[in-house]
Parts: C-alpha cells; structure tokens; sequence
C-alpha cells in the first residue's frame, strides 16, 4: 500500500441539490481529444448544428468524433486555455437555447443486446472518453482480441477537494450498477469490481439497496491514501495482480466511475457526452458545490453563476484536484470533458529557498518506485536517466509535497522525461 | 477577463520542514549534553578537582564549538562567495545550518583538548569539510568528522599531555585508559574481570560512567535520543538498526569462537562511540545515502569497517575511520539502490559477494587475534657480556610507546644488579620515581608477583615488572 | 620574452599544469630541499633544452627520443656526482628523486615537447622560465609545510659545510596550535598542495575574468 494520508476538505462541497447550469449564452467546444490537442473541424462559420452534431474529428491512429453539447449556430473558432494550461482552438456556438438532438440511430430496448463489436462502435460514436481526468478514448480499451474476465470501476477520487465522483455514486447508483452488467454480459467478462473509499457510509448503503440483484458485482472498500486511485496501485491492491504495461495484460479494464455513466447513456439513450458535474470548491469561493455543466462553457460565466469569488491576495485558478492541478492564468478556461474540479484558493507555497540535503523521503514515498532526488541531480546526464527510468513518473506530486526543503522535485523529474522523449525520438 | 497566480507543482504542501528537523534533532541532544555537564563538569568539582568555571567546561565547548562555525561560515560566504548583502547573508546562513559542523566536533573529541585547539577544528570542518565542497547539501564527508580527525591526527600529543580522554575525577580512580585502549591492551581476548571489571559492570557502561568523550558515553540518552528521532520522523530506522546489529554479530562470532559470553559483544556495542555514531553521525542525510536498500548496505559496510579497525589495526576507536571510508562510496551504493528498487533480483550477487568478504575477514580475524603471543611486547635488543656481568639491553611496551632499559645480571649469583631506564615516554615517570619503584624491583626481584603496584601508576608499574619478570626468564633458559 | 614569463605564472608547472607532483610532494619537508631541488632541475633543463634545441635538425626521426634523454640523463648524472661529492646528506635526503628528474615531466614536456621544435634562444628562455617557476613553487609551499607543520624555516643546514652559513630559523613563538605535524606528513603535503593551488587558482582567474 503506498501512499500518503492528505487533508480532505471534501465535506464543503458536498451538498444535496446538484444545480444545473445549462444555458450559457456561449460554449467554446476545444478541438482536443487526450494527446492530440489539434484535431479537425468539420464545420464552418455560419453552419447551423443540433446537440450532439459532430463538429469535430479525431483522425490520428484513434478515430473519434467531437460532438455539440448545445445547439445553435457556429460563430468562429477562437483560441482558449485547456486545462493543461495550453492555448488550443476552439469552435465557438452561439447558443440558441433550443433542445433539438441529432439522432442517428432507434435505440433499443434492452441495454444488453449489443454483440462486442457494436458495443465498441457506439462507444467511439458517441464519443465516450475517461472522464476522470485521462481523456483516453474508451473504445480503444474495449477493442481487444484478448479475453476481458474482469470490469473494475474507478470510484476512489483519491485526491483532496473532488466530489464529483462522490455525488454522481450518490444519486445514480442504480444506473451504474446495470450498466456495469450490461458491460460483464457484452463483453462475456465473469466480475464486476467497485473500489470506493473507506468512511463513506452514505454511498455504501445507496449501492448495497440494490446489490442484491447482480450477484457478479461487488463492492470492495481500498485504503483512505493517496494515490490510491491509480491504476496500478488500485489493480494490485483489489485484485493483487501485477500487471507490465497495460492491464488488459491480464484481462482486467478500469473504468472510472463517471465514464460508467457516460456509457450508460449512450448505451440508453445513445447520447454522446455533452455535460458533466463538476466540483467548484476552495476556500476563496463563496459557495462550494458541484454543478452540471455543459462541455465548453466559460469558466467565467460558471463562477458567476454560482456566487464569484471572495476578495483576496495571489488567488489560484486550478483545473483539477490540488496534487495534479495545473493553475491557469485567466479565467476564460473551457470546461472540456476530462475536467473534473475547479480548485479557487490562496497561494498556500511561499518559502525561502532551501537546499536539497539528499533526505531520501521522496524516494521513500514515491508509489512508482522511482528516486526523484537522483533524477534531480542527473537531469542533464542522459547515459545515467536510462537507470533512473524517469519515464514510469505519474505525476502524482508526492515527491513535492513531502519535501522538507520544499524544492520543486516534480518539475525536474518532467524535465529528465522531455529529455528521455528527446533521445528516444 | 481575470488573471490569477500561477506556480508549479502540487498546491497544497506538507507542513514538515528542514528547520523542524533541525529543532527535532536539537531536542534530542539535550539530554546527552546535560548528563555530560554533570558527569564531566559537575561531578569531579563536587569531589573537589578542579574550578567552578572548569565545571562547565563541556558547555563552554560546546558554545565554543558553535560559535567558531558560525563565524567561519560567515567569514567564507563574505569574502570567498562575495555575498555582501546584509539580507541575503542572513538568509543564506539561516538556511545553511552553520552550527552543526561546531557542534558535532564539540561532542566528540576528548574533553581535555585546549580551546585554541578547538577552534582550529571547528575552522577545518567548516571551512574545508563542508564550505569548499558547496556548501550545505554538497559535501561528501561528514564535516564534524573531517575535524575530529585532523584534531586526532595532527593535535594528539598535546591533548594527551592534558590528559586525553579522561576528566580529573576518572584520572584519579578508574584507570587511565578507556575502554576500548585498555581492550586493546590486552590484545582484545581476555576474561570479563580484566575488560569490563576495571570501569565497573556492564551497568555503568550503559548509564554512562565510563571514560569516553563529551557526548558518546550515555548508551541510554543515545537510545533516548534514537526513539525520539525515529518518531518525529527526521531519520529512516535503516541505518542505525542495522549498524548496530551487523557489529553486535560480527562481534559475537568473534567471541563465541573463542568461548567469551554474551557480554563480549555487548561491551563492544556500549563501549567507544558506537552508538552516538551510528544515530547522530552516520544518518546525517547529506552523507549518507538516499534510497533504502542503499542505506542498509551502507550500514552493513559500516559495521563491518568498524569491527576491521577495532580489532585489525592500531586505533583503537573504529566509528571516525568506518565512517569517512563508507562516504566515499556513497554515490556507487546509491547506483546500486536505484537499480534494486526497480527489480529486487539485482541485489543478489552484490549481497552475496559483500556477505563472503565479510564471513571470511570476521573468521580471520577471530582466528589469528589470539596468536600475538605477549611475548610481542617484550624484545631483547642486545646481550653482552663484561667480566662476570650479561647485560641485556631489553623494550617492553608500556602504555604510551615503549620503555627501552639495561638489565645488569650477576653471573655468579644469577641477580639483577642495576636497571638503567634509557628511554620511557610514561605519563606518571614522576610516580614511579617517588616511590623508588625501581629499587623495590631489583629488592624484591625473585618474588615480584606479590610486589605492589602503584596507585596512579598502575599500568605502568605492571610493565615494569613484567619486563622484569621475562628478562630473568630469558636469562635462566639461556644459562 | 613571453617564453621567459609564462612558465612563471600562467603555465606554472606544480600549481597550473600539475606536473611532476611526485618529487614537489616528497621533498619540500624544507626549504632548503626545495631550492637544491628545484635548482637541480633548473640545470638540467636549461642546458637540455639548449643542446636539444641546437642538434633537433640532424637527428632522424626513429631515433630522436632516446638521444634526447640521453642529453637529459648526462645532465643528471652530473648533477648527481655534484651532490653526491660535495653535500652527502642531502644527497641521502633528496635519495631517489634527484635520477627521477630524468622522466620527470617537466623536462620531458619541455625538452621534447618544445626544445625540440623551435630556435636555440627561445628554448633556453624556456627553460629559465620553467625552472624558475618549478624553484619559485617549490619554495612557496616548502615554506607553507615547514612554517606551520614544523615552527622552522631551514635555508642553509646541510649546505653550511659549503657556504659556512648555517639559517635555521625558530617562526613563531610556542603555542598549542602550531606545529601541526601532519603537515610533514603525505597527506598534509596532499592537503597544502591542494589548498595552495585554489588560491592561486582563484586569483588568476579571477584576473583573466577581469580581461
């Protein structure tokens, strides 16, 4: 179990009524799909669109269509912040506040009559992505010729401040658990796994009223530390397997809890995904909650339709939990559909510069068992980074966070790994 | 549109800092130097030896000791790093921890040592120990223990005319040597009586009332100290515990080979500055390693160093050397750790190799201790022979270097006549001629194992008489 | 001129080019070895690079090497029954070091590496130079070891039989800290040397930053 126990503050966003935020006047839809951030248009100015028109392609070695999430009339494309901080373009559809959905295909009756190969097409037409934060294109992991034995949903949201997992487990239980065997009976695998948090009695007995009814799936409790969310700490913990690069090595895909979800909409419904809850909490926000945004609204215009911000000095703007967060300049970001918080607080890292004195808690602590003192001082030694392997880093921050010198370790070990980049190129 | 603050890195921090550490590891000396006060300063001025301002002497250098790197320190960076600003130069100072190269070298060098001597000490480890490699977080070497051995190796003679390592009180009533010279005396295999028995039971070696430096004789503060530290968090559990136990089993085996108790690895354990080394010294985390298997390999070598010097070569304290050798393999033990994180497989053949030099060196060791026959320290230079006289021109080691003397024997009555001393570099010579020992010997020369030693001279009066006792030896084989 | 000076200073061979450490670090226990010392060297190489210089144009290619350290090894062997004759202990003292000179490199740096491509005058400006800032060095840290490793300066001891002077003089006064005899000693010969060469270092480059 590796891991660090971190100061939550997840009780200040958690509230009983989710509001909607489903009428901004714009939406900029960013042309962006996991790495690649310069996807195709496959629209002009002045074309009309419905909710759920593709408007945009993915058309690298993954195919995957970008879809409206409003509809109304396309006005431009413009250049917007992403959530990794990047400027990247943006088409930009001037709402018309009507609620006509392109429809493509009838949908069928019973969720589990699809054959895996049509499984894995609805999934790339309708866009489904991981939408805790990876933006991996769900269909790429169900298309595999090895056999699947086992589904296991992400639903740990191990990092401070996110609720949106938490709220969505809340109030959707029952839909996630058929969609969960739905997926065990598409894709002929023999259990379903749940991995949640520990000390949340409220999400436990919402599953647990309607457990009784899919005896394949169950609900398995993992450690309150960070990061126990990722992958391969969560696949060794539950399952105690060890996997070498991928895990469809030994026949188990994870699945985070909102992409759940998202396919069972589109198995139901066949609706791409064009809204998501997201969490806007912070100790320099006046009211903390999680809302339900469309994909492409303005960050601007959601603060002022909860409540803005409270004055203060060096505010951050962050996209995403506070360990693996980028902060972003403007406030003009766009919601894009990995984004799952927006974390407004104070700078809380104002300290002298101190040597590093070569402790050893960052190499004590690091989950991916790497040493990120060493890599820090061999950042331009490229024959010594073959040793270090400091492309296996997650980014978790751990290694910043824990440093008594407060140097910035995360930054040199993304460095050593562009260098890696370079020389393998 | 509103712009916010940006910065790197994660956003939320851990509230643990160096300077934290640094007041944690403060903390856990305090004990250490109270007892030192009262043991070295206050116990011996209760009984009546030395001045009230003498009773605090282990304090005074102590503060001595800080103050000295400090200055040196500031000295450097204003001239040498050309930081002329006030603001920075405090800053860089506060950060750099300046104190600590003083207050190390402070507590491990032998309490008689003169103040000037010190201070030069004190400029040595922080200026060439630690400032010319970088500064703080670059030095190879442990600074305070650079210090303590140019102090050692250079300044030796001056402090043993003062008295070396033992306070007024302890010249006068335990001995004259600490523990581990007296082991070495006796050729390091002896019986319980003649190692442990001079300071005491093995009680008073864990309290504290032993010879020993200012902060290295209290096993128990130590151990005190270890716990606390262990708790806060500012050292790994790594390389103290396994520095500890590799020199505790390597000591055991020597012993339980030539049939010695369990009190044979204990004495070596509580003895010297074994432990105030491996918890304070050693886990120094600029000079030591930094991933975890790197660190128990690191103290496996350190054990078994400290147990080479003590037994093979003629130092008899092994902690200073072990450590300043195994900094110097720090930046290799560090690849190898790297390498073991990612497969555990990878430690097998350098494990394997370490555990074979470290089983065959320990055999030999126990194996040929025992064969430095006494008769070593006795050696006839020259025999001669004038009318009826055999002079015998003889060395036998004493407790400081050799006593070189003419032995006259009477052929016809087979008696020592004359004992010319013509070279002793002794401590108490003054003793030894008050008491006109050398005429009690040729008295009593015949019967000279009931012959009294002095009071304040034991050792010496020992060595007197056994050269004595093996020149009539010599004398009655060859005639 | 230039060739006179820059074996002073900028070339200086024990503090910048760092050669022929092994006799620098054995015998400046004094100074009066360290002058013998490096006058010796100066000897051979001054009158090295002048004969070398003077026969570099008719010696063949294949055999050039060992003619020149013949040359060499006859300046020693002279310098050797000099020593030897007149000033026998020193001769013990300096022992093996003295037919070291032979391979020392900075004869072999300069004698081959640069006698042996220019004119006669140049190389015995050279070799002045060289052997001045060997013997000026050597003086330097000889006086550095003795001074605080042994309280004395020595100039004239072994040489009295010849000059009739005899200088040993006490430095500073009797204290605790000085001497420090560790100094005599290789590791403080190590220690000085090291310690002598960054200051120096640190002044010149300190001047070539300046240019």
């Amino acid at each position: 179990m590796v891991g660090i126990k971190l100061l939550l503050n997840k009780k200040m966003s958690i509230k009983n009524k989710i509001p909607s935020f489903d009428k901004p006047n714009y939406v900029y839809i960013p042309l962006v799909n996991h790495t690649n951030l310069a996807c195709e248009c496959c629209v002009k100015k002045g074309d009309k669109v419905y909710k759920g028109s593709v408007i945009g392609r993915r058309n690298d070695h993954f195919q995957l269509p970008i879809h409206a999430s409003v509809s109304g009339t396309v006005v431009g494309i413009e250049e917007r912040p992403y959530l990794n901080g990047a400027l990247v373009k943006c088409v930009v559809i001037e709402n018309d506040f009507k609620e006509k959905v392109v429809d493509n295909f009838p949908p069928k009756k019973d969720i589990t009559d699809y054959t895996a190969r049509e499984f894995v097409n609805i999934l790339r037409d309708c866009g489904i992505v991981g939408m805790g934060g990876s933006g991996f294109p769900t269909y790429v992991k169900y298309d595999t010729k090895m056999p699947i034995n086992t589904i296991l949903v992400n639903g740990v949201e191990c990092e401070p401040y996110i609720t949106a997992d938490y709220v969505l487990m809340r109030d959707h239980a029952e839909e996630i658990l058929e969609c969960i065997d739905a997926i065990l009976e598409i894709t002929g695998a023999t259990k379903g796994i749940i991995a949640i948090k520990v000390h949340q009695p409220e999400i436990k007995k919402e599953f647990k009223k309607y457990m009784g009814t899919y005896p394949n799936i169950e609900l398995i409790e993992v450690a309150d530390l960070y990061p126990s969310g990722w992958e391969k700490s969560l696949i060794k913990q539950v399952l105690n397997i060890d996997y070498d690069k991928l895990p469809i090595e030994k026949g188990v895909v994870v699945n985070n809890v909102s992409t759940i979800y998202a396919i069972y909409e589109a198995l139901k419904y066949h609706k791409p995904v064009m809204e998501k809850i997201i969490t806007i909490t912070g100790d320099k926000i006046e009211k903390p909650q999680n809302v339900v945004v469309k994909i492409g609204t303005q960050v601007k215009d959601l603060i002022d339709y909860i409540g803005g911000i409270k004055p203060g000095n060096k505010i951050k703007l962050i996209a995403g939990g506070p360990m693996m967060g980028v902060a972003i300049l403007t406030d003009d970001l766009v919601v894009s559909n990995n984004l799952n918080c927006l974390l407004i607080m104070e700078n809380q890292n104002e300290h002298p510069y101190i040597e590093c004195m070569r402790c050893g808690k960052c190499v004590n602590i690091c989950p991916a068992k790497l040493s990120p003192v060493l890599i820090k001082n061999n950042v331009n030694n490229v024959e010594y980074l073959k040793y270090l392997q400091p492309e296996k880093c997650i980014e978790c921050g751990l290694c910043s966070y824990i440093c008594p010198s407060k140097v910035d370790v995360r930054e040199y070990v993304k460095k050593a790994k562009l260098k890696r980049g370079e020389k393998n190129e | 549109m509103n712009k916010f603050y940006h910065d790197n890195g994660p956003h939320i921090k851990s509230p643990y800092n160096t300077s934290k550490m640094m007041k944690h590891l403060i903390i856990a000396l305090f004990p250490i130097i109270i007892f030192s006060v009262y043991k070295n300063g206050i116990l011996p001025y209760s009984r009546g030896y030395g001045t009230l301002l003498s009773a605090f002497r282990p304090l005074i250098m102590i503060l001595l000791g800080m103050l000295t790197s400090l200055i040196s320190e500031t000295l450097f960076i204003y001239f040498v790093l050309k930081i002329k600003d006030k603001e920075k130069l405090i800053t860089h100072l506060k950060y750099s921890y300046a104190i600590f190269p003083g207050l190390f070298l402070a507590l491990t060098i032998p309490i008689n040592t003169p103040y000037s001597i010190l201070i030069v000490g004190a400029m040595v480890a922080t200026i060439i120990g630690k400032m010319l490699f970088g500064g703080f977080g670059f030095n190879i070497f442990n600074p305070a223990l650079v210090g303590n051995l140019f102090i050692i190796s250079a300044y030796y003679s001056n402090i043993a005319i003062q008295g070396g390592y033992l306070n007024k009180l302890e010249l006068d009533t335990i001995t004259q040597a600490t523990p581990l010279t007296n082991l070495q005396n006796l050729n390091y295999i002896d019986t319980y009586q003649n190692i442990v028995t001079p300071f005491g039971n093995l009680w008073n070696f864990l309290t504290g009332m032993i010879p020993g430096t200012i902060g290295e004789t209290s096993a128990i503060l130590c151990l005190l100290g270890l716990i606390y530290l262990l708790f806060t968090k500012v050292i790994t559990w790594h390389i103290p515990i396994i520095y500890l136990a590799t020199v505790f089993i390597l000591t055991s085996f020597i012993g339980y080979y030539h049939d010695l108790g369990i009190w044979y690895p204990l004495f070596h354990l509580l003895s010297g500055g074994l432990i105030f080394g491996a918890i304070f010294m050693a886990t120094d985390p600029v000079t030591s390693p930094t991933t975890p298997i790197g660190q128990a390999i690191y103290a496996l070598g350190l054990g078994f160093l400290t147990v080479i010097f003590r037994f093979l070569t003629s130092y008899p304290e092994g902690v200073l050397t072990a450590i300043l050798t195994m900094n110097m393999f720090v930046f290799i033990i560090d690849k190898l750790g790297v390498k073991v994180r990612f497969n555990l497989k990878k430690l097998s053949i350098p494990l394997a190799i370490l555990i074979l030099i470290i089983g065959t060196t320990t055999y030999y060791v126990a194996t040929n201790i025992n064969k430095k026959v006494t008769d070593q320290n006795f050696n006839v230079i020259d025999v001669t022979e004038i009318d009826n006289q055999v002079i015998y021109t003889v060395t036998h080691k004493a407790y400081h270097g050799l006593i070189k003397a003419k032995i006259e024997i009477d052929d016809n009555t087979g008696k020592i006549t004359t004992i010319d001393i013509l070279e002793q570099n002794e401590y108490v010579w003054n003793q030894i001629e008050e008491h006109n020992y050398i005429d009690k010997l040729i008295q009593q020369q015949h019967n000279l194992d009931d012959l009294d030693t002095i009071s304040g001279a034991t050792y010496t009066a020992n060595y007197l008489k056994q050269m004595v006792i093996k020149t009539l030896k010599e004398y009655s084989q060859n005639r | 001129m230039k060739d006179l000076v820059k074996g002073i200073i900028n070339e200086n061979p024990v503090f910048v080019l760092m050669l022929g450490i092994c006799p620098t670090l054995a015998v400046t226990t004094t100074v009066e070895n360290a002058i013998v010392m490096g006058l010796s060297l100066m000897f051979v190489l001054i009158f090295s690079n002048f004969l070398v210089s003077l026969i570099k144009n008719f010696v063949p290619e294949q055999i050039k090497i060992p003619t020149y350290i013949l040359i060499i090894a006859t300046f020693v062997t002279m310098v050797e029954l000099l020593l030897k004759a007149y000033v026998k202990d020193l001769y013990d003292t300096l022992g093996i070091y003295i037919p070291l000179i032979v391979v020392n490199c900075i004869i072999l740096g300069r004698a081959l590496g640069f006698a042996s491509k220019e004119k006669v005058f140049s190389s015995i400006l050279d070799g002045i130079g060289f052997g001045l800032g060997f013997t000026l060095s050597l003086i330097v840290l000889s006086a550095m070891r003795e001074i605080f490793g042994n309280n004395t300066i020595t100039i004239m001891d072994s040489l009295t039989k010849i000059t009739g002077y005899q200088m040993i003089y006490k430095v500073l006064p009797n204290n605790n800290i000085f001497p420090i005899n560790i100094l005599l000693k290789p590791a403080g010969a190590l220690l000085s040397l090291g310690l002598l060469t960054a200051f120096f270092n640190s002044i010149r480059l300190r001047k070539e930053d300046n240019q």
